[in-house]
Order: structure tokens, then sequence, then C-alpha cells
């Protein structure tokens, strides 16, 4: 199937009743995830996966990638209007955002934010349609000493990408690995680390798990420092971005979605990084950098269309590798194995409609975001009026049930209450989840894939390296690992001469 | 040249991950390793547990350096992160309403449960007003009843 074929398809399939209402659900859901500060975008996606059980494969893939990008867009309202992110990914956005809702263009910020959104979205869509297919055909080639050199090269670059310690991020992925092997080993039938608890033997839920990580930990969170509200008012009549400011626009969208989609492709905190990055390029290119703080409206434009292409270059390994090197990949991740899809190089041979779904309705959902946003930035504006002494019952009711709902039992509840107090404690401690929940994710996977190896390679371990494309990955992982410390040592023994 | 005083909260936590690792890898010791050639059900996590615990010992080291050496006066004020105590008597009393409303699903059912639920949680973050109470709980738990008993059909006790 060729693209353009494949594409057609995935419209067809994307454009019935059930998976439009979905994809509108999931951008519905996402915008409103976005907007709220407090509830992230992986903890929403956590406490609607197990909504997603009773869906079609399609609807339910559907349903969370739309949670994903639309939270991207959503992100953006609260900070400009209060100066308040969403999402970890808008945090920039309130530098010039804000200061231009003060200056009474709330409206053409936000205009200028969804119009970057939906430009970049589509631009990194084209790019996921594209690439996608041709990184699979390349992938088909993969044996398990390739994908395990991959893994192990997407965890040393996630370690030094995640913006804290490096160590820190290696000590949560290797912790997530560990709790991963709890439950029945696949290949030899014993059960590992269950201690006689019955409901250990097929592991603990990855549902559960990221549902109390993230999304109770915020709660608790939201509960011990509720965050207070002062809203920027948006003037119908503003809502549209003046000729000057679209022309003024019009570069940093474009070099955002590049720079996004490009970004995306790397393991790691993958959307936040290229907002960031975005920022320090329009700064740096802008003949007016002294503007920048003070409402300028290419520190909007940027960043805001960086994040949303990124959300489509970092589909990419997911899909094409079966690698998910990010925290909303690995939910997605657990959407497909949850529905018995297992995403990678087979996936577009073996479930077309699923792999060409997905991108057509995230095509669909752009737009859907676009129609939806513009009008409804006030109505969206308004959810953050609701009070945290409200909301946050109403979430930890439906964080309850839906751990429930996963297998009718309570068991999965304690999971997620015990994961959520887990949650609290990293946040306190300063140590991040989301390598934690990739280790989880992808530990399986690479148990499987090294004892295959050696299989394989009849017990040698060296012998990965007689294989070009895993020695290649190997030898980046060594240099992406050592570079930093080998400059770092080349400072101070510059600094003591 | 003063070292910062007590442990920072890497290394506070490092010191739990590592007797954590030794206890994992002490229960590994239990599966069959194999060879290199058959691996077992133990190799995996021996290999895990082993990272884990060295990488424990790493960030605890990293962190004593850090903390040995001397705090230097930046030229551009840093921004200062407000101090929240660890746990706060809000967060627990939300959390322990959070842990009782499972265990209250099983005796007094889903409805009432939730109703009594919404109230405590909203309770316990400071809502006073007793109709504001009681219309979130009554109005909560008939909501949840319409959408999970329902309309998503969730066996719900």
């Amino acid at each position: 199937m060729s693209v353009f074929h494949g594409l057609l398809h995935g419209f067809l399939v994307a454009a019935t009743p059930s998976n439009l209402l979905a994809a509108f659900v999931g951008v519905v859901v996402g915008t409103v995830v976005g907007v709220l500060p407090g509830i992230g975008v992986i903890g929403a996606m956590a406490l609607l996966l197990p909504y997603t059980f009773t869906l079609d494969v399609r609807a339910g893939l559907i349903m969370l990638a739309g949670i994903w990008y639309g939270a991207m867009y959503g992100g953006s309202t609260t900070s400009i209007l209060i100066n308040l992110p969403g999402e970890a990914a808008s945090v920039v956005t309130t530098l010039d955002g804000y200061q231009m809702a003060r200056k009474g263009r709330a409206g053409a910020a936000l205009a200028v934010a969804a119009i970057g959104s939906f430009v970049a979205g589509t631009f990194g869509l084209v790019g996921l349609t594209l690439f996608a297919p041709a990184l699979a055909n390349a992938a088909l080639a993969f044996g398990p000493p390739e994908f395990l050199a991959v893994s192990v090269l997407g965890f040393v670059l996630l370690s030094r990408l995640t913006g804290g310690s490096a160590i820190a991020s290696l000590l949560m992925i290797f912790a997530g690995m560990a709790l991963a092997t709890v439950g029945m080993d696949l290949m030899s039938g014993i059960n590992r680390f269950t201690f006689g608890v019955l409901q250990l033997s097929t592991g603990i839920e990855l549902a559960p798990l990221v549902m109390g990580l993230f999304g109770i930990a915020e709660i608790l969170t939201v509960v011990s420092r509720p965050y207070a509200v002062e809203m920027a008012r948006v003037r119908w009549r503003q809502l549209y971005p003046s000729a000057g400011e679209l022309r003024r626009s019009v570069k940093p969208i474009a070099r955002g979605s590049v720079l996004g989609f490009l970004v995306g492709l790397i393991p790691g905190p993958a959307v936040v990084m290229a907002s960031f990055a975005s920022y320090a390029i329009e700064r740096r290119l802008s003949r007016h950098p002294e503007e920048f703080g003070r409402g300028a409206i290419e520190g909007v434009a940027g960043p805001e269309s960086a994040n949303n292409s990124a959300t489509s270059g970092a589909m990419i390994p997911l899909l094409a590798l079966g690698l998910p090197f990010a925290p909303a990949t690995a939910m997605l991740l657990g959407g497909f194995m949850i529905h018995g899809v297992t995403p990678g190089p087979l996936l577009m041979i073996q479930h077309p409609d699923v792999f060409w779904g997905l991108v057509a309705s995230m095509y669909i959902g752009n737009m859907m975001l676009l129609v939806l946003n513009l009008p409804l930035v006030p109505a969206f504006a308004s959810i953050i009026r609701t009070p945290p002494r409200v909301l946050m019952p109403i979430i930890m009711v439906v964080s309850v049930v839906g751990a429930y709902s996963i297998n009718n039992r309570l068991f999965d509840v304690w999971v997620m209450l015990a994961a959520g107090a887990l949650g609290y404690l990293l946040r306190k401690a300063d140590l991040p989840a989301a390598p934690l929940v990739i280790g989880y994710v992808l530990g399986p996977f690479i148990e499987v894939y090294a004892r295959q190896s050696l299989l394989m390679l009849y017990g040698n371990p060296w012998a990965i390296f007689v294989r070009p494309i895993a020695a290649g990955c190997l030898a980046l992982t060594a240099v992406v690992a050592l570079v930093p410390a080998v400059a770092r040592a080349a400072r101070t023994a510059t600094r003591k001469v | 040249m003063r070292p910062r005083p007590g442990l920072s909260p890497h290394a506070a936590a490092s010191i739990v991950v590592a007797i954590l690792s030794a206890l994992y890898l002490a229960a590994a010791r239990s599966y069959r390793l194999g060879s290199l050639t058959n691996p077992g059900a133990g190799l995996f996590p021996i290999l895990v547990g082993v990272a884990l615990l060295v990488t424990s010992l790493a960030l605890f080291l990293a962190e004593m350096i850090v903390a040995r050496l001397p705090s230097t006066p930046t030229a551009v004020p840093t921004t200062v992160r407000p101090q929240t105590p660890f746990v706060d008597r809000t967060m627990l009393a939300f959390a322990g309403v959070s842990v009782l409303y499972p265990l209250a699903m099983t005796v007094a059912g889903f409805e009432i449960a939730t109703a009594i639920a919404l109230a405590g949680m909203s309770l316990a973050m400071g809502e006073r007003r007793i109709t504001r109470l009681l219309l979130l709980g009554v109005l909560g738990a008939a909501a949840g009843h319409l959408l999970f008993r329902r309309f998503l059909g969730v066996p719900l006790p």
C-alpha cells in the first residue's frame, strides 16, 4: 500500500461516526486538560485509558492521541490568560503570551497560538505520514540485537535530555525496569517477585501505575497547594491578530514547525524541549530581542507551533519501531497493548486500518481543534474558574472508578493509590516519574530482546558489534554518554591551566 | 567553605533506592540464572538490580560531592522556589478520605460511598458550607451513577 493509498484508506477509517466521535471527545478532553493546571496530559491519558477498553482499538487510540495533541492546544490558553501554564510545554508561552494579554492583545495571542498549532500540527503530520512508513520499512531488517541497541541508545538519550540529573533519570529507568519484572516470566513461566499474591502474577498493570504516578500525584500536589486564578479579559473584537502580527508570526510558525518535528524524534520530553528551543531561536533571530518577555508575538507563535509539531515527530519511533521514548507515547503503547496490537515495523502490514486510521484522525482532529479553539476560547477559559475543592474530589472519584473498571477488582485501585503515593514522594525528592514509566513499558521488551539476542549470538554478547546497525547505535550511545563528562573534564582542566 | 547541612532529596532517595535494590537482588537470587546460551528467569532481574544499586550509589556519591563544594554567590539572582512542607494536613486528610473511599464502596455501595467521599474530600480541602458539600455529594453521586453504572455499564459494588 503506497503512502497515498494508505492515507486515503485512513481517512475512510477515521471518518466513520464512532471514530469521528472518539477524535472529538479526545481533542475536547485534551483541550480541557491543557487548560486546567495541575492535571497533566499523561495523567489524563492514564485516567481515560481504562475507559477505552470497551471501545474498538481504532477509536480507543484515536481518542488517546486526541487527548495528547489537544492538550498542546489547550495549554496555551491559561498561559496567555492567567500566566499559569496548563502544560509543561506551554510554560514558555507565559513569557510573552501573558504580557500580550496585559496589553489587551490576549485574543491575538490566542489566535496566533491556535493558527500556529494548526499549521505546525499539520506539518508534523505530513512528516509522520512520509517518514514513519519509510522508517518502518527500514526497521523490517532489524533483529533483536538491533532493537536492543536502539532501546539502549534511547534510554541514554532520555537520561541526558530530561533536564535534571542524568543519573537520577537512569535510576528511574532502572526502577521502572525492575517493576516490570514483577509477574510471570513469559519465557520460563516462573512467577517472579509476586510473593504469593495471586493478582501480581499478571504483573503490575500499566494503567493503574501511570494513573497513580501522574494523575493521583498531581491531585495530591494541587490539594497541597491549590492554584488561585486572576484572569485577563478576552474581548471578541480583539480575537483576531492584526496584519502586522500575522506577518511577524509567519516565519516563527514555519521555523517552529520544522524544529518541533525534528526535536520530536529525539527521546525525552520532546514537546517541552521543542517549545524552549524555539523560543531561544526566535529571540536570537529577532531584530528586536528586547521585546521578548514584554509581549513579542514571535515568542508565542514559535513555541506553540514547535510543541504541536513535536507530538507528530514523537509518534514516529512508536509507530515505526514500537519504541516509545516519551511518556505520552508510552501511554499510547499501553493503549495498543491493551487491545492486543503491537506497534512497530509490522503495524502497517498487519493492521493498516489502525496505523492509517490513527494518522488520518490526527489531520481531522487538528482541523476540529482549530474550529473549536478560536470561538470557544472564553468557554474553555471559564473551566479554570471551577474551584479546586470541587474539581479535585470529582477527578479522584473518576480515577478510582477508572482503576476499578480495568479488571473489576479493588486490587487495581490499591495499586493506583500506592503508585500515587510513590509519585508524590518522587516529586518531593525531585526525581522524574516519566523515565520510570518508559523503563517499565520498555523493560519487558528489552528483556526479551536481550535473551533472544544471546540465543541468536550463541551466548557471545560481543558478537553484537559485528552487526553494523547495532554497533552504530551502541557507538552513538557511548558518544552520548561520554561526551558531556569529557567536555566537563576538559573545561575543568582548562580552568586549572 | 562549609558543606551544606542535611541530606539533599536526591541523596535521601538514593539511600532508600539502594536498600530496596539490595532487597530486590536478594529476592532475584532465588530464580535460575541460566547461562549466556540459555538465560534463565533470574538473569535479567540480577542485571537490573545491579544497575539499580550502582546507579543509586553513584547518585549518592554525586550528591555528596556537590554538597562538599563551596557555594558560590551567583551574579544573577536565581529563582527561589516556594518551600512547601513534605506533607501537609490538607493533603493527608484528602488522601485519607481517598483510601477509605474504595473500602466504603464495598460496604455501603458505590452511590452512598461516592456521596460521602466527594463531600469528605471537599471538606478536607477547606469547603465549610454545608449546602455546597451536600450538593456536591448528592449531585456527584447521581452523575456517577448515571455515567458509570447506567451509561458505561461498570459493574460497581
